[in-house]
C-alpha cells in the first residue's frame, strides 16, 4: 500500500480546495445577483414584509396568476383587513408554495388559495435550486421529493451552474441589474412588486405575445395537489384561520382549447377539496386581450375586474 | 420501455444510470476500488466479478442471463478446443462462434433482416419487441477473440470459471470496450496489484481527461449537431457542414472519452488495457486513420477477418474485395441499419480508391512540387483525410434517420450556399453557422476543439500527464485547479448524456 496515505491526504487537500472555491464563488455569485434576483429575492422580501403585518389579515397564496391577478388595495378596502399577496410562481409546486405559506398564517387570518390548473405537486429542479440559494429556508421543501443522491446531484449541478453564470457575467451585461418598476420593458426583477405583494412592474409595459395553446388538453389528475391543499386547509384551521379556494384567471382561448383539462380539475376540486370554493372556473375566464405575457397573467385593468369578481363571490358566500 | 431493435434510435437514457459521467458511477468507482485494494489478492477476482455484474445489471437485470449463456458456452468451448485435435477442435470453435453470433443475430440483426426481407417482398416475419442488450457487440467480440486465440494456440484455455467470466465482464470495458484479447488481459487477473501512487494518479488523470472530452466537448457539440440532425429536412448547405464537422469531433470526444475513462479506471486498479485511440484526426490517410481510430475493433477485424480472408497476400482484385468486405462488416457491426453499412462500405471504397489512385496522386504531387514543402504537404493530407472521414460520418450520425433523410443531408451539403454579401449578414451567420445557439456557444465550442487538438499535438512524443508530472508541485496543482474550473465552467451538466457507443 505504498503511497496510499499520501494519496488520500492529497485527494482530501485538493478536494477541499475545490469545494472551498466552489463555495466562495457561489457566495460571490449570490451576492452579485441578489439585488435583482426575481424569485429568490421575492421569497425573502415577501416573507419579511408579511411578518410585519398584524393578524387578523388576508393572505393570497398560490402561483404567479395570483401575483398578477389581484389588486390587494381594492381587496383590503372591501374586506376591511390588511391584505398581503404571498403568491410566487407555479413551478415551485403546491408542496413548496402551501407549506411555505403556512408559517405566515396566524389566528383569525383568512387565506385565499389559487393554484394553476397545470401546477405540479413538486417543483421543477432548476427553479427550486435557484430559489433556495437566496431563500435557504425553502430547502426543507425540496429534499422530500427526491432521493438523497438526486438531491445532492442537483445541488452540486446548480452550484456549478452558478459558477458558469458568474464567469459569463464578466463578459456580458446583466439587464436585470438595471430593471425598474418605472421602465417600460422589465417585469421580473427583485423589486417588481408593491408593498402588498402584487406585481406592478408591468403596469407601464407593452404586453407581450401570448401563446394561448401551451396548455394541457387531456384531463389532469389533480389528486396529489388536492391532498396538499387539504393538508394546508387542515393546518390553517388548526391555527384558527379559514381558507377559500379561488380558481385562477384564464384566457378564453386557453379555456376553449383545454376545456377538458380545466373541467377535470374543477370536478376533482369540487368533489374532494375540504374548504369553500368561490364560484366556478368559468367565472374567471377572461378575454384574451386581458392577458399580459401568459394566459394566467392579467393586465392591470383586468386585475381590477378579477378582484371585483372575487369580492362579489366572497360576499355571496358570506350571505 | 421497450424499443423495437433496428429502427428507430435506441433510447437507453432512463435504463442505464451507471454511466461513467453519472453520480452513480462517482459513488460506485471509489467504493469498488477502495474495497479492491483492501481485500486480499485471492478475493479480488470475485469482488470485481460481483461489482461488474452489479454494474451491468443497472441496465436490464435479466439480460445478465444472455451474458451468462455466452460465458458458459465459451468457457467450456475453450477447454474442449484445447483438449481436442483435428476436425473436432474446429467443430468446437465453430459451435462457440455460432452461439456468440447467434445471440448477436437474434438481439441485433433479426429485426433488420425482417425489415429487409419484408421490404423486398420475400417474407413477412414477426418483429421482436426486445431491447438490444447494452454493449452486446463489444463483449461478444471479446468472447469470440478468446475461443479463436485458444484455437490458434496463442492462449491457454482458462480453467478458473470466475476469472474467465471476469475477462468478459470486467466492468471498465464491458459495455463499450476496448475489445480486449485474452493474451493481454487474462493473466493480469492473476497478478497481484499493489497500490502504486504514480499508477493510481496517472489513471485518475486519464479518467479526468476522458470525462472532460465527454462532458465539456462532446456534449456541447451535441447541442449543435442534434439541431440539424434531428430535423434534417429543414437544412441545406452550411448548417449541414457545420453540424457534420462538429459531429466528427463529438463522436471522437464521446468515444475516446469513454475509452480513456475505461482504461484509466482499470489502470487505477493495476490493469493495463489496450490503447483505443491515437490522435486520429492527425492521420494523413484513411489507412492511417484506421490505425488510430477504435484500434481495438480495427485490429480485431484485421486479425480475425481480413487476414483469414487472405489480407494483402492475394490477387489485387481479391484484396480490393477483402478491404471492401471487412469495412462493410465493420459498418454492420456498429448497427443493423443501412446507414452504418454505407458508412463502413464508404471507408472500404476510400481504401480501395487510395490504392488504385496511388500513381495519379504521386504524379500530381510531383508536378505541383508540394512534397518539397513537407509541412504544407502534411496539412493537405490531414485535411483531405478529415474531409473524407467527416463526409462518411453523415451516414453514421444519420443512423437514427430514415436512409432517405440521410440522403437529403448528403445531396444538400453544397446547395443553398450564400453569396459573400449574404454570408456576412449577422442574421445569416446566427442561423446557419451558429445554428441559433449564439456566438458565445459557437466560439466556446471552437475554442474547446482547438484546445483539445493543441493538447493532442503536444502529446505527439510524450503524454501530457508525463509533461505535467515533470513540473514543480505548485505548477502541477495550478494546472489541475485550472482544469477542474474549466470543467465546471464549460461542462454540460443538464443531464448525464449517454455515450454514443453504448448502443453497439
Amino acid at each position: 500500500m505504498t503511497g496510499i496515505k499520501k494519496f488520500f491526504y492529497k485527494v482530501l487537500l485538493f478536494g477541499a480546495i475545490i469545494i472551498v472555491s466552489v463555495w466562495l464563488l457561489n457566495i460571490v455569485f449570490i451576492a452579485q445577483t441578489s439585488p435583482y434576483e426575481y424569485l429568490g429575492g421575492m421569497l425573502n422580501d415577501k416573507h419579511k414584509m408579511v411578518s410585519q403585518i398584524q393578524s387578523p389579515k388576508v393572505l393570497w397564496v398560490g402561483g404567479s396568476s395570483g401575483s398578477f391577478g389581484i389588486n390587494s388595495d381594492t381587496l383590503q378596502k372591501h374586506l376591511g383587513m390588511p391584505v398581503f399577496n404571498l403568491s410566487f410562481i407555479a413551478p415551485l409546486g403546491t408542496y413548496f408554495l402551501l407549506n411555505d405559506a403556512l408559517k405566515e398564517v396566524k389566528k383569525g387570518d383568512k387565506v385565499f388559495v389559487s393554484t394553476e390548473y397545470d401546477i405540479e405537486k413538486y417543483s421543477t429542479p432548476p427553479v427550486i435550486y435557484s430559489a433556495i440559494d437566496y431563500y435557504p429556508a425553502g430547502a426543507i421543501y425540496v429534499a422530500r421529493d427526491t432521493t438523497t443522491v438526486d438531491y445532492i446531484g442537483h445541488r452540486v449541478k446548480h452550484k456549478l451552474a452558478n459558477i458558469k453564470k458568474l464567469f459569463w457575467n464578466v463578459f456580458t451585461k446583466n439587464e436585470a441589474a438595471v430593471a425598474a418598476v418605472e421602465d417600460k420593458t422589465s417585469v421580473y426583477f427583485r423589486s417588481a412588486f408593491s408593498a402588498k405583494g402584487d406585481i406592478i412592474s408591468h403596469v407601464n409595459n407593452t404586453p407581450k405575445q401570448v401563446d394561448f395553446f401551451l396548455f394541457p388538453k387531456a384531463p389532469i389528475d389533480y389528486q396529489e395537489q388536492i391532498d396538499d391543499l387539504n393538508h394546508f386547509v387542515a393546518e390553517v384551521r388548526k391555527k384558527g384561520g379559514e381558507v377559500y379556494y379561488v380558481f385562477p384567471p384564464l384566457a378564453e382561448s386557453t379555456y376553449q382549447y383545454g376545456k377538458v383539462a380545466v373541467e377535470s380539475v374543477e370536478k376533482q376540486l369540487k368533489a374532494n377539496l375540504k374548504c369553500d370554493i368561490l364560484g366556478s372556473a368559468k367565472d374567471f375566464v377572461r378575454k384574451d386581450s386581458s392577458f399580459f405575457d401568459s394566459f394566467y397573467h392579467l393586465k392591470p385593468f383586468a386585475r381590477d375586474l378579477n378582484t371585483q369578481k372575487i369580492i362579489e363571490l366572497y360576499k355571496e358566500k358570506q350571505k | 420501455m421497450l424499443i423495437v431493435v433496428g429502427y428507430p434510435k435506441q433510447d437507453y437514457s432512463h435504463l442505464f444510470d451507471m454511466i461513467f459521467n453519472s453520480i452513480e458511477f462517482a459513488i460506485f468507482f471509489p467504493i469498488v476500488t477502495l474495497v479492491y485494494f483492501l481485500l486480499g489478492h485471492k478475493h479480488r477476482w470475485w469482488w470485481l466479478l460481483a461489482t461488474s455484474c452489479y454494474f451491468y445489471m443497472f441496465f436490464k437485470p435479466e439480460y445478465i442471463l444472455i451474458l451468462g449463456f455466452t460465458i458458459v458456452i465459451d468457457y467450456f468451448a475453450g477447454i474442449l478446443i484445447e483438449q481436442s485435435e483435428g476436425a473436432r477442435r474446429k467443430w468446437y470453435l465453430v459451435m462457440s462462434l455460432i452461439a456468440n453470433l447467434g445471440v448477436l443475430a437474434v438481439f441485433k440483426y433479426y429485426n433488420f433482416f425482417t425489415l429487409v426481407v419484408g421490404e423486398a417482398g420475400l417474407a413477412s416475419l414477426p418483429m421482436l419487441k426486445i431491447l438490444l442488450p447494452i454493449g452486446l457487440s463489444f463483449h461478444t467480440f471479446q468472447a469470440m477473440s478468446y475461443t479463436i486465440e485458444v484455437y490458434r494456440g496463442n492462449q491457454k484455455a482458462e480453467r478458473h470459471f470466475g476469472i474467465y467470466s471476469l475477462y468478459v465482464m470486467f466492468y471498465p470495458q464491458l459495455v463499450a470496450g476496448p475489445i480486449e484479447r485474452p493474451q493481454n488481459v487474462l493473466h493480469q487477473f492473476y497478478e497481484k496489484h499493489t497500490f502504486d501512487y504514480d499508477r493510481v494518479t496517472s489513471g485518475l488523470k486519464l479518467m479526468a481527461w476522458g470525462l472532460f472530452k465527454k462532458v465539456v466537448i462532446a456534449d456541447r457539440l451535441a447541442l449543435f449537431v442534434d439541431k440539424v440532425y434531428e430535423h434534417p429536412l429543414d437544412y441545406q448547405g452550411i448548417p449541414i457542414i457545420v453540424a457534420t464537422i462538429f459531429f466528427s469531433f463529438q463522436i471522437y470526444c464521446d468515444f475516446s472519452g469513454y475509452s480513456d475513462i475505461a482504461i484509466g479506471s482499470a489502470q487505477v486498479m493495476g490493469f493495463k488495457l489496450m490503447k483505443n485511440f491515437d490522435r486520429p484526426y492527425f492521420s494523413k490517410s484513411i489507412s492511417e486513420f484506421w490505425r488510430r481510430w477504435h484500434i481495438s475493433l480495427s485490429t480485431w477485424f484485421r486479425d480475425y477477418l481480413y487476414i483469414p480472408l487472405g489480407g494483402n497476400r492475394v490477387s489485387t482484385y481479391r484484396r480490393y474485395f477483402n478491404l471492401f468486405f471487412v469495412f462493410t462488416m465493420s459498418g454492420l457491426w456498429h448497427g443493423a441499419n443501412w446507414n452504418y453499412i454505407i458508412w463502413g462500405a464508404l471507408h472500404g471504397i476510400y481504401l480501395v480508391a487510395a490504392i488504385i489512385l496511388a500513381k495519379p496522386r504521386n504524379f500530381i504531387n510531383k508536378i505541383t512540387g508540394i512534397t518539397k514543402v513537407p509541412f504544407l504537404f502534411k496539412i493537405v493530407q490531414v485535411s483531405i483525410t478529415f474531409i473524407l472521414v467527416a463526409f462518411a460520418w453523415i451516414f453514421f450520425r444519420g443512423s437514427y434517420l430514415e436512409l432517405g433523410w440521410t440522403w437529403h443531408l448528403v445531396t444538400h451539403l453544397f446547395t443553398g450556399l450564400p453569396s459573400i454579401s449574404e454570408f456576412l449578414h449577422v442574421e445569416y451567420i446566427s442561423q446557419n453557422v451558429f445554428l441559433d445557439k449564439g456566438a458565445k456557444e459557437f466560439f466556446t465550442a471552437i475554442a474547446l476543439i482547438l484546445f483539445m487538438e493543441v493538447i493532442h499535438y503536444m502529446q505527439r512524443d510524450k503524454s501530457m500527464r508525463d509533461i505535467i508530472a515533470a513540473k514543480p508541485t505548485w505548477v502541477r496543482w495550478g494546472i489541475y485547479y485550472l482544469f477542474v474550473m474549466l470543467f465546471f465552467i464549460f461542462g454540460i451538466f443538464d443531464s448525464p448524456a449517454q455515450f454514443i457507443y453504448f448502443q453497439f
